[in-house]
């Protein structure tokens, strides 16, 4: 008897981005310490994700707990990151936590002195490989 | 004679993540009696479309940590949501489309609030709220 079964969705698949993700949360990541020896922290999504949100919970009166953000290690030194500054100086609030930000992603990279970061995903159920080498090496990434 | 039953959407059906949310409200809650070991857990009645929570403590340490199982808190899959310190802090997270069917909340907050969006499909459609994935506990 013949049987069909469904395939994985690909990453084109709209429906895919169209319903609610199913959350990953990785907390209280203490980036300073992770990357001491200058590599940068990586985390690796265990699907595609539908969209990502990063927060800095550290906090300084110099703004010296910041932390960069990218898709690939190599984006550090191409300027393909962005920057999360801490969170409060004493005197003024600064931005902390990113949008929503709504990437086709498999892995982001951290780097900086903050010792309390949160990273919030929300994943389709695409599998990692369809996103060979999560985007590095293109425009855009590094 | 037949009859014709609609089923419930299951849990990829596009159009319910498409209109917008039942509302679902809890508030002024007081977490300031909940440790990690003993969380607080709100129980959707159905899977959500989205969520907020919001911190109104201002206290010196007020700070609540959501999480999406009870072991959440243990493997640091958890996010903070920070005391509102001076009354202009960061308090309320982004609208989070994630579809769950339970909460969990521990900390020192004397008040905080979770809003939700809720789709119509039944809860019986994620088993144990994704507990034991990777990213969740």
């Amino acid at each position: 008897m013949s049987v069909f079964n469904h395939g994985a969705a690909g990453i084109g698949n709209v429906g895919s981005y169209q319903v609610s993700g199913k959350p990953f949360v990785s907390g209280a990541i203490d980036v300073n310490d992770a990357t001491v020896a200058g590599t940068p922290l990586e985390i690796t999504f265990p699907s595609v994700t539908r969209w990502i949100l990063v927060r800095n919970l550290d906090n300084s009166a110099d703004n010296s707990k910041t932390i960069k953000v990218a898709a690939s290690a190599t984006g550090f030194d191409n300027n393909n990151f962005f920057t999360l500054n801490d969170d409060y100086s004493g005197t003024f609030i600064r931005k902390s936590t990113t949008p929503r930000l709504e990437l086709k992603l498999t892995k982001i990279y951290l780097t900086g002195s903050s010792t309390k970061v949160d990273v919030i995903a929300g994943l389709t159920n695409i599998p990692i490989n369809t996103i060979p080498d999560n985007w590095e090496g293109s425009d855009g990434v590094g | 004679m037949a009859a014709f039953n609609y089923t419930s959407p299951g849990l990829g059906n596009v159009g319910s993540y498409q209109v917008s949310g039942k509302p679902f409200v809890s508030g002024g809650l007081d977490l300031s009696n909940q440790p990690d070991s003993t969380p607080f857990v709100i129980n959707f009645p159905t899977v959500t479309r989205w969520l907020v929570v919001t911190n109104h403590d201002t206290t010196s340490d007020g700070d609540v940590k959501v999480a999406f199982s009870e072991d959440g808190f243990g493997s640091n899959n958890y996010f903070t949501v920070s005391r509102d310190a001076n009354d202009y802090g960061d308090t309320m997270t982004a609208r989070l489309e994630l579809k769950v069917t339970k909460l969990y909340l521990t900390g020192t907050c004397t008040n905080c609030d979770v809003i939700a969006g809720l789709t119509g499909i039944d809860t019986g459609s994620i088993v144990n709220n994704w507990a034991g994935t990777k990213g969740v506990g």
